[in-house]
Order: C-alpha cells, then structure tokens, then sequence
C-alpha cells in the first residue's frame, strides 16, 4: 500500500496543541493510508484523545498541518466530509431516555439527511453489527449494561458504511466475546477497504489488528511505521515489548 | 426550517427525550393547570370561610321601639347582605352599652337622639365605626357596614327632599336634583373609533395574555438549558457535533422543540389563568384573532429567549450554571410581565421606555397590547422586532456553540 500517489485518509503534520499554557501535543505528526488499521497506542495522557478530537475537527489545534480525506477539519468544507466518517468517543453515552431503536433511528437519519428509507437501511444495519436483541432495542438505554450501550454507539458509528472509522479505545468495557466480534468486524471492514485510527492500551489488540502503528507519549510520536518495522527498531519479539522499550528510557524498571 | 430533514431529526429526538422527561413536563403542564385553578378554589373557599362579629351598641331607646326598631332591623339586614356580598359573614349582636361589647371584630355605636335627628330636616345624625386593628377581614367587612348606612343615607336624602317640595307645595324630582350630571361610560380605540363592551373587554383580557407569557419563558429557559449543557454532561456531545449537522441546525432543532414545549405549557397556562379567573368570578372575554397574536408571540418569544439561553448554556460548564445564570433572564422577564398586568408599557417615560425596548420579552407583551388596542401597526413593528431578536441571537449562539468550549470542561 506504501508508495501509491493515492491521499492519505489522514495526514498531520506537526500538530500542537496547549491547554491553559500546558503543552499536550507537541509536534504530533501521523500518516495514515487509506485502507490501513493504524493503532495509535501510548500510556494514561499521553495525547492520544486530544490527537484524535484534533483530526475529527472537535477542537482547533494551535500549529501544525492537518488533512484527513483530503480536508482541513477546520475549514467550512469539513461538513461535507463529516458524513464519510465514523468516529467513537472514548467516553460516549447514547441518549438514555430513547429506546436502543430510537437511538439508531436519530443517528440514522442525520446521517441520510432525513432519507427514511436510506435511514431504514442504516438502522438494521446497525442492529446486525451491534447484535442486540429486539426486546433489548425496545428498550430505553437507561437500561443498558456498559457493553450493550458500546454496542449500540459501534452500530452507530458503523451504519452508514464510512470510509474513515476513528474509534477512542473501541473494545475497553467490553467482554471478552464482544471484543473479539469487534475485532473481527474491524479486520473484515478494513479488508473491504475501510480505513481504521483506533488507540488502546491493549498491545495484543494491537499486535492482532495493526497494520500501521504509532506510539504517542507527552504528546510526541516516538514512533511510527509497520509493525515489522517497530519490532526490527527496538529488537523486540512482540509490540508489547517494543512498546515497553519505546518507552523505557522514562518508565525504569 | 421546519422542512429540513437534519433539524427534523433533532427535533424529534428532543420531543421524544422531552416527552419522557417527567420532571419537566409535570412541572411545565400539570403544575400550573392544576395550580392556579386550585389556588382560586383555595382562596375562594378561604375568603368565603371568613367571618366577623359586629357589635351594634344602641344607646337611642328610640330605636327599640315602633318605626325606630323597625329601621334598627333594616339596618342590620342591610348590614349582612352588604358585608355577605364581600364573601364575608357576619355575625351581629346588638348591645345596650358600650360595655358589654367588648372583643367584637367592628364596633357600631349608636348613640342617643340618632333616631330623631335622621328624621328631622336638616340634622346631622351620628354613629361611630371602630375597627378591630390588624385584622384583614375586619377592614374588608367595615366597607360592607359603611356602605348600609350610605344606602340608608341616600333613603334619607329623598324622604328629606320630598317633605321639604310638600312644604313648599312645589313639584321636586329627588332623583333630578341629587344627580345634576350623569356620566354614561365608553370606550374608544387608538384611531378614535367607538369600542364596544365586548372589544374593551378584549383589551383587559389581553393583558392577561401578556402575563401568560412569562410561563412561556420558565420552561423554555429549563429545557434549552439542560438540552444543551445536558448534551455534554450526558456524553452525547461529541457524537452529535462529529455528525454531518451543522450547529445552526442542532440549535433550530432544539428551539423547534423549545416551541412545542412552550405552546404546550402556554396553553396549559392559559387554561389555568382563565380558570383561576372564572373562579374569582372576574369577567373577560377573548377574540379568536388575539389568540392568534397571542399564539405568534408565544413562539416569537420562544424562539428568542431559547437562543438567548443557547448562547449562556454554551458558556457554562455544568447545567446548574447555566440555570443560575438564566434564572436572571426569568426574572427580567417575569418583572417586564408582571409590570405589563398593571402599567401600560407603551406609556412609560422615554428613558425606561428606551431601555425595555432592548429586551426581546418587551415587544412579545407590547405585540399583544398594541393589537388589543387597535394599533395593528405597532404590534406588527413589535413582531418584526421579536424576529429580528432571534436571527440576531441565533447568529451569536450558533457561534457560541464551539464544539471546543462545549466539549472541554472549565474548572
Ligand atoms: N480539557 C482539558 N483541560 C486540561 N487538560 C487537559 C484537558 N484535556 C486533556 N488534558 C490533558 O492533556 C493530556 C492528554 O490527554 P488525552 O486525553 O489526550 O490523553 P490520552 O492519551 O487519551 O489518555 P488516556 O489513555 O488516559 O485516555 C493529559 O495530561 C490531560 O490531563
Ligand atoms: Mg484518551
């Protein structure tokens, strides 16, 4: 996939950003191609939230160059490129006092513009990728259990079919077989072409998913590149361990 | 607005999520439905419930005797309905001295010679009215007493004047002679033209409706602010703003739910007040064209007070914030309604008048009154008004609404 003249679905380059005079990122550049799962891992504040809300133009950033598909998330194009995205908050909520159903329906039909029968299609779509029950989507999300609302959010994010998924730590509060599901439809969607920036803390998740990695720490790219490449660099036998040597010269064991 | 399928979108979300928030809409609908109805009834039977004790001390021996005793007892009567009519009742006694009449609510005395004196021609006759102080229902009651004694006064007058025509043997109308001018009352409108009763009653009912639209403003200050401070703490935020919808939309859509919620609880309200009215038996009658300047005002009003609050819920970091602060807007707007219920507001002096016309809740008061009184021009500069308010603070809320400012929480 590397040298094709094809755009990034993401390009950032040298992106800062400080909050009340606090450096977050500094100088974070990534480069994700299109089709590629690229997991962005990094410990507890690294930067990774922060990094993701920049590109999906949630907050503005202070320098740097950003394009992901092609646009400035803060520029007045980025709204026609909104719907082409999918992207899951780390901390996310559906709305509690709409059944699951209703839940979709609403996401549904922003998504197709107030289409009913587009937003029909988008609707049991997400219901086959969430996996939840009938009775279950009757019901107000007030309801739910941590996973089961994870589970109708991805059904949401995932609905419309989008070229770029950005999804914040997508399998953390989820058991063991709902992640695995999540990995699964993660690799069959990429396989189809979809493009994928997910973080995690999780390097056997990213061992399993990746097909570009980047680890962030105090708001820098300490790395990126295959995941081959990283195991090569830091003469490791599992990214867990390159991980850990990545970042070794500050955490002292 | 309406038509797009993007604010559509939002709007049914909100109604449903409002629909299912109790809390709001028992205390938007079913409060003042119930409410101020009950509080008529309440007072009704309160006021209905009160009674007084009325001592009469007769000293004129008189009055216990023939036509003296006779008029003694028409007094009383007279005294009853007349302090009954004020939903007050009345016990009387009546007393030999002054003595024995210790702890009444209202003491009358009357001493010797009154009966004498009020029939003879040109005497004054006396009595003394005392009034238990502190006492609300006894100052209410006094008037009813008081009014008995002017009735029986006018009696006198007549009897008076038709013994003095007798004497003089010459031909004397009373009635003439005591009401040398009448007063026939009307009233008119702005343009000169006559009012009828039924129109002029319009005029009083409509300030009515000015008052009804400060519990438009409650609950429209409530939901906007907890819809949008809510978004965020409720982690729906950042979904909502990465979705393909602009922010003016997401707004529109709040503020076209804010409209259902306030037509809903305007109508309640509305219901409620004239209730609460028919129940204090206070007259008033309604025009189908001024509910509908009432109703156009209700949404004017929403609409820019929602966009109002959308721009002070933008800057606040909890919902509690942003009610506090948009508690200060329901006060402006509550003392502008309650000033329009007893001021006419398009009669103040030119500095206060200046300063109220700022404030977008004036002119959804003034649209209703400048139409009550016939002044369509004034009620519709009023409605361009309203509306322009809006566009304007809808522009500035919409730029408020960063996604930024809604999604990082300030400490
Ligand atoms: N609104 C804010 N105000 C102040 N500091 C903030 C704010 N948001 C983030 N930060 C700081 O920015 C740094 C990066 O935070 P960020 O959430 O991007 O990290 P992260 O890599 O996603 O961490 P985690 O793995 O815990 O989710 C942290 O030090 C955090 O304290
Ligand atoms: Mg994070």
């Amino acid at each position: 996939m590397k040298g094709t003249d094809e755009t990034p679905a993401i390009k950032a380059d040298g992106v800062t950003k400080s909050i009340k005079k606090k450096k977050i990122l500094d100088g974070v550049s990534i480069y994700v191609p299109k089709g590629s799962i690229y997991v962005l891992a990094g410990p507890n504040g690294a930067g990774k939230t922060t990094t993701i809300r920049i590109l999906v133009g949630l907050i503005s950033r202070d320098s740097g160059k950003v394009e992901v598909l092609g646009v400035e998330p803060q520029s007045p194009e980025w709204d026609k490129v909104k719907s082409k995205i999918g992207y899951l908050p780390e901390d996310a909520s559906p709305y509690e006092r709409l059944s699951g159903w209703e839940n979709l329906l609403f996401t549904a039909l922003l998504y197709a513009d107030g289409d009913r029968s587009k937003a029909l299609n988008y609707v049991n779509k997400a219901i086959e990728i969430s996996g939840l029950s009938r009775s279950d989507l009757s019901r107000r999300t007030s309801s739910y259990s941590k996973g089961m609302k994870r589970r109708l959010l991805l059904g949401q994010v995932l609905m419309h079919e989008p070229e770029l998924v950005i999804m914040d730590e997508p399998t953390s509060g989820l058991d063991v077989f709902t992640a695995y599901r999540v990995k699964r439809l993660i690799k069959e969607l990429a396989r189809k072409g979809t493009t994928f920036l997910i973080t995690t803390h999780d390097m056997k998740e990213a061992e399993e998913l990746a097909s570009r990695v980047g680890f962030i720490h105090e708001g820098r790219i300490v790395f990126e590149g295959e995941p081959g490449e990283a195991l090569d660099m830091y003469n490791a036998e599992t990214l867990e361990e390159a991980f850990v040597r990545a970042f070794s010269r500050d955490y002292r064991w | 607005m309406i038509t797009d399928g993007r604010v559509r979108a939002i709007a049914w979300k909100e109604i449903k999520d409002l629909s299912r928030d109790y809390r709001t809409l028992i205390s938007v609908v079913i409060l003042p439905l119930i409410g101020l109805p009950g509080l008529a009834l309440l007072t009704g039977a309160l006021v209905s419930s009160q009674y007084v004790s009325i001592g009469i001390v007769v000293d004129d021996e008189k009055l216990y005797i023939g036509d003296g005793k006779a008029l003694l007892e028409e007094v009383m009567s007279s005294i009853r309905s007349n302090v009954a009519n004020l939903g007050i009742q009345a016990y009387m006694s009546i007393f030999e001295n002054i003595d024995k009449a210790r702890g009444v609510d209202i003491l009358v005395f009357i001493p010797k010679g009154f009966y004498t004196n009020l029939t003879s021609i040109d005497r004054t006759a006396r009595i003394v009215i005392s009034t238990l102080v502190g006492s609300p229902a006894s100052d209410l009651a006094v008037r009813g007493v008081e009014s008995a004694f002017y009735s029986l006064s006018g009696k006198v007058i007549v009897n008076r004047i038709e013994e003095l025509a007798s004497m003089a043997s010459i031909e004397v109308d009373p009635y003439g002679l005591l009401n040398p001018i009448s007063i026939q009352k009307g009233f008119h409108a702005a343009s000169g033209a006559p009012v009828s009763k039924f129109e002029a009653s319009v005029a009083e009912a409509a300030k009515i409706l000015e008052f009804s639209l400060f519990f438009v403003v409650n609950p429209t200050v409530v939901f906007i602010s907890d819809s949008i401070v809510g978004e965020r703490e409720r982690k729906t935020i950042e979904r909502l703003l990465v979705a393909p919808v602009l922010r003016r939309q997401i707004l529109a859509g709040k503020m076209v739910a804010a409209g259902f919620l306030g037509l809903i609880s305007a109508v309640a309200d509305g219901i409620g007040i004239m209730v609460y009215f028919m129940l204090s038996g206070i007259s008033f009658s309604l025009s189908s064209s001024i509910i509908l300047v009432w109703l156009l005002a209700v949404i004017g009003l929403v609409f820019s007070t929602s966009a109002i609050v959308a721009i002070v819920a933008s800057r606040s970091s909890t919902i509690r914030a942003a009610q506090n602060a948009s508690f200060l807007i329901v006060m402006i707007a509550l003392s502008i309604y309650f000033a329009a219920l007893v001021v006419d507001l398009s009669k103040l002096p030119p500095s206060i008048s200046f300063i109220l016309q700022l404030i977008p809740f004036t002119h959804a008061a003034l649209m209703i009154h400048n139409y009550a009184l016939g002044r369509l021009i004034d009620a519709m500069l009023n409605g361009a008004i309203l509306a322009l308010s809006w566009l304007i603070f809808l522009y500035i809320a919409a730029r408020a609404f960063r996604s930024e400012s809604l999604i990082m929480v300030k400490t």
